[in-house]
């Protein structure tokens, strides 16, 4: 349907704009469910993953974000705010994953590693590194990974980070250079 | 190559393997149309942080499918406000100023299937707070819900029973329900409907036990049921409740076979693991995946790690083609060889 007018009802001039032509504050929960899925779902996705370490569970958990945006975006109505809040979500979230998953590997064999396919960057990064490298950033504490995912592959700043982490941005500089470290020094005793 | 640039490469290769569902989107709109406001609401209140109970109440039903709206207490209803660990409806004036981004946990749940025999899934609860009452709440309104993921498995609850709230004490799990209606049926559905809530809430306590130290645990070791905060006799004329209640045995109330994983309505990835818990003749257990048209694909025999009386559990790899299909897992009758205890799950191969 082209914009414009589409009649009158009661008096008042009833006009059609599309969504993507109105402001973003004006969508309904739907169109901004819609729109920010174009734009943020994968982002959101891969950065769970890294943070969760399953493919499954990452995407779950994505989505469970999208129904609560649904829910919240009479409160939220801006989706600078909504990207911030969903990746400061995702990351809660996986952060409560991870604390739940001794529990719930009692009972709910984790699927094997996913997507065997060589990527492309694999040829830049051989397969053994790439493996070696997320291992071992397994292995550190939540908040230094944490901080460690979303500097380096989320390309955030550190005032970004911080308000997705929940936390100063000196803690995150912190947690960012220790977790460099570790890093460093285990991938030395590997080597 | 620096460690910075080391992270960059693994997190981007890693990454990049990543591949979403194809209907996400339409996953999430599926999603968001059953959590529209239905007719059951739970009322979770906070008594020892009365101030945020509040954000408790709507948050918990809006992660359950619930009305935002809380339900108040009956006027008049007896309730405990002692500020210990309990969890009881409570004065909820003061809204907060902000609220705390919500936690999601995922927490057992049971469901009746088959010859009234409790059945286990697992689900998502988003909570304001991660504290055990909300955990237990949420997962015993779930198990009075019946929204199991598997179209099988139902509750035995009248669709009226609300919980109010949840306390803990003394390795005593206290469930406060509301609107108890009439009887589910028979008294093997009354027994049903009852475990499914002591099974229920047990199994969400010993999973809060299990992520803590020994001096951090809880210990609930019986529940003990109220309506509309007072002890009862009896629920509808069946059960007797005026005693704190134990599960009762393994063997007695919940199916012989468990397909525990995959869940239904699962997407995995072509190779995937089935895992098969029950408690069966010789230990035998039969494994069949059918095509989407009902076709048998496979079929394999499964021996799990003992056999009935004991509970015995085997996990099989399986890959599969991407397409639809029915994983299913049941046991033949020693005695005239048919199929038993049947637990069948769709699943989606991606």
């Amino acid at each position: 349907m082209a914009p414009g007018l589409v009649g009158v009802y009661g008096g008042r001039a009833v006009t059609y704009v599309p969504a993507d032509e109105r402001a973003a504050t004006a969508w309904t929960a739907d169109e901004a469910v819609a729109h920010l899925f174009a734009t943020q779902y994968r982002p959101l996705v891969r950065l769970a993953v890294l943070l969760v370490h399953d493919d499954g569970v990452a995407e779950e958990l994505v989505q469970d974000l999208f129904v609560v945006l649904h829910q919240r975006w009479g409160r939220l109505r801006d989706p600078d705010k909504a990207a911030a809040y969903l990746r400061q979500s995702v990351v809660n979230r996986a952060r409560s994953v991870l604390r739940h998953r001794t529990v719930v590997d009692r009972y709910l064999r984790r699927q094997g590693p996913p997507a065997t396919a060589p990527s492309a960057d694999l040829s830049v990064l051989d397969a053994e590194t790439t493996s070696e490298v997320l291992a071992v950033v397994r292995t550190l504490p939540t908040r230094q990974r944490e901080a460690l995912v979303l500097r380096y592959y989320g390309d955030l700043s550190e005032a970004e980070i911080a308000e997705a982490m929940g936390v100063s941005q000196g803690a995150v500089k912190s947690h960012t250079s220790r977790g460099l470290a570790a890093l460093r020094k285990k991938m030395e005793s590997r080597s | 190559m620096n460690p910075e640039e080391l992270l960059r490469r693994a997190f981007e290769a890693r990454a990049n393997t990543v591949e979403v569902a194809p209907d996400a989107l339409g996953t999430i709109r599926r999603r968001i149309a059953r959590s529209r406001p239905r007719r059951r609401a739970i009322t979770i209140g906070l008594a020892s942080l009365a101030t945020t109970a509040a954000a408790v109440v709507a948050t918990v039903a809006l992660a359950f499918d619930v009305p935002r709206q809380a339900t108040p207490a009956p006027p008049g209803t007896a309730i405990d406000t002692t500020p210990t660990q309990g969890v009881f409806p409570a004065p909820v004036t003061p809204a907060p100023t902000t609220t705390p981004p919500p936690v999601q946990v995922r927490v057992p749940v049971y469901y009746v299937g088959t010859a009234d025999r409790l059945y286990r899934e697992f689900h998502f609860a988003t909570l304001p707070t991660d504290t055990i009452q909300a955990r237990v709440a949420a997962a015993a309104g779930m198990a009075l819900d019946g929204g199991a993921s598997d179209p099988d498995y139902r509750t035995r609850w009248p669709g009226t029973a609300q919980i109010r709230g949840v306390r803990i004490e003394d390795a005593v799990a206290t469930v406060d329900l509301s609107a108890v209606g009439r009887s589910p049926g028979s008294a093997s559905a009354a027994r049903a409907a009852v475990q499914q809530l002591v099974w229920t809430v047990t199994a969400v306590t010993a999973d809060w036990d299990a992520e803590r130290p020994a001096r951090d645990q809880i210990k609930v070791t019986s529940v003990r049921v109220t309506v509309d905060g007072a002890r009862v006799e009896n629920l509808w004329d069946q059960v007797d409740v005026s005693r704190d209640l134990v599960r009762a045995p393994a063997d007695q109330t919940q199916a012989l076979v468990w397909l525990i994983s995959p869940q239904h309505g699962d997407t995995v990835n072509r190779e995937f693991t089935v895992y098969i818990y029950g408690s069966v003749p010789e230990a035998n257990v039969i494994l069949r995946i059918l095509g989407p048209t009902g076709e048998t694909v496979h079929t394999e025999p499964v021996t799990l790690d003992a056999g009935g009386p004991l509970w015995g559990e085997a996990h099989v790899r399986v890959t599969l083609e991407p397409g639809r299909f029915t994983v299913q897992a049941s046991f033949e009758s020693l005695a005239d060889g048919s199929v038993q205890a049947l637990d069948d799950h769709e699943i989606t191969v991606r």
